[in-house]
């Protein structure tokens, strides 16, 4: 069976501001407690566009079952982080930066499963229309 | 699955060699006794295990582990002191570029002089010792050839490789002597700013001085904004820049230099409410700089670029009031 992820934010927005309290919450349903293994919650950017991919994470939390009481991983758990100051959300013409939360979830037979719940820190506007790149060896 | 074939070839051989060794093997493939080609096989063979066995390992650890639990790892130690001491980026301000070449360079009329982004001289260097070594390996040649024809032996091959070495001996000279004087004739360009940490909304005076010894058909100072994104194609690395920012401060029709009397001016710089702040990661940037460029009468236009740093605007209004004080990246792992 596949788990499914709910993973919703504390206070019900989108957009952020650094210093703020980031707090998400997230639950593990629709799967046997028993073949969860690992579940990992970080808050972390990550670059799209023209260039090779980056990320970096700024909250990471990884939980196994000998960390819960029960050792279920599935129950509803939390996530939070006073968010940077930068880098800000952006979405430029060949650089995107995306804040997200991500949910990875290591169930039986080696599987994974992720759930990213994106949000926006900062408010920067849409930069003008391309007018001229360049590109160099 | 390559590193656990090298790691196997790599214990067989080594285990075959020694055991031949130790069992005194009489064939000839294996009597080697103890000198080089022995210690050769032995090295070739534990370097097969070494790397083999290493990058086992590392693929390994590297199964079951997210990326995201690889970089919190990677930031949780460049967190630890004497990494961050070592690694110069506003503490503050992750990923943003390093202030360290802005802030420990006082101006002389404003607060901070920006680096420049290339040094001419850089250039002028490598342009002369191409221009030293071709030419001489140019002179050589031909020095041979000739020695041959006087003695009657006209060598073809050597004189058909003589004309191009002494084509590119003389476009090397010309780069030279026009790397010389352009650096002679246009003299440093000193940019100074009145403000660091500058945010979007915000404001800052400039001060320029070119020095020299020539006309400019045209002369501008330019707040520039780029993205640049670095990627590989093929075997090939490759980098695109786009300008999403670019605001002239000043520009003038003609502008004559002369020795001893410096352009200058001092001008205001505005940052633009709605821009992007600078940032820096392995392939990505958003680069901002103050951009001179000189168009010299019947020479090639030139450009000199001196990076700023914009940092982001502040927290929210409701933030700011309560002073609440900002996160570092943390990467609590647990």
């Amino acid at each position: 069976m596949t788990p499914l992820i709910r993973v919703s934010f504390v206070e019900p927005r989108s957009l952020y501001w650094p210093g703020e309290l980031l707090a998400c919450r997230y639950q593990i349903d629709s799967v046997d407690r028993n073949e969860l293994q690992a579940v990992e919650a970080s808050v972390m950017w990550q670059t799209e566009g023209k260039g090779e991919e980056d990320m970096a994470v700024h909250a990471f939390q990884r939980r196994v079952p000998a960390d819960t009481p029960d050792g279920d991983l599935g129950r509803s758990s939390q996530i939070e982080t006073v968010l940077p100051n930068s880098p800000l959300s952006y979405s430029g013409v060949i650089l995107k930066i995306r804040w997200r939360v991500r949910i990875r979830v290591f169930y039986s037979k080696g599987r994974e499963l992720l759930a990213d719940l994106p949000f926006q820190l900062g408010d920067v506007p849409d930069p003008p229309a391309p007018e001229s790149s360049a590109v160099s060896a | 699955m390559f590193f656990g074939l090298l790691f196997f070839l790599g214990a067989i051989a080594l285990g075959a060699l020694l055991a031949a060794q130790i069992s005194g093997s009489t064939s000839a493939m294996m009597r080697l006794g103890y000198g080089f080609g022995f210690w050769v096989l032995v090295l070739v063979s534990s370097s097969f295990l070494i790397l083999g066995g290493g990058g086992f390992v590392f693929a390994a650890l590297r199964v079951g582990t997210s990326r995201e639990r690889r970089s919190a790892l990677a930031i949780q130690a460049v967190n630890l002191d004497l990494i961050s001491e070592a690694i110069v980026q506003p503490r503050d301000y992750p990923f943003l570029p390093s202030d360290h070449d802005l802030v420990n360079s006082p101006g002389i009329k404003l607060s901070y002089r920006l680096p420049t982004h290339e040094s001419p001289g850089w250039r002028l260097a490598a342009a002369a010792a191409f221009c030293l070594l071709w030419t001489g390996i140019a002179a050589a040649l031909l020095v041979i050839a000739i020695n041959k024809a006087l003695d009657g032996k006209i060598d073809a091959v050597l004189t058909s490789i003589v004309v191009p070495f002494w084509g590119v001996a003389g476009w090397s000279i010309w780069f030279l002597v026009r790397q010389m004087t352009s650096l002679t004739l246009l003299g440093p360009t000193i940019v100074e700013i009145a403000r660091h940490r500058l945010q979007p909304g915000q404001a800052c005076e400039v001060y320029l001085s070119q020095s020299g010894h020539i006309e400019l058909r045209r002369f501008a100072l330019r707040l520039v904004c780029e993205e640049e994104a670095t990627y590989q194609q093929g075997t090939d690395i490759r980098v695109e820049r786009h300008r999403v920012v670019d605001i002239p401060l000043r520009e003038e029709a003609r502008v004559a230099l002369e020795p001893g009397q410096p352009f200058e001016f001092k001008t205001n710089c505005s940052i633009p409410v709605t821009a992007m702040h600078s940032f820096q990661s392995s392939h990505n940037r958003v680069l901002w700089s103050l951009r001179v460029q000189a168009c010299p009468e019947g020479g090639k236009p030139f450009e000199r670029s001196f990076p700023i740093i914009v940092f982001p605007s502040g927290p929210s209004p409701e933030l700011a009031a309560t002073n609440t004080s900002v996160a570092r990246p943390r990467a609590v792992v647990s």
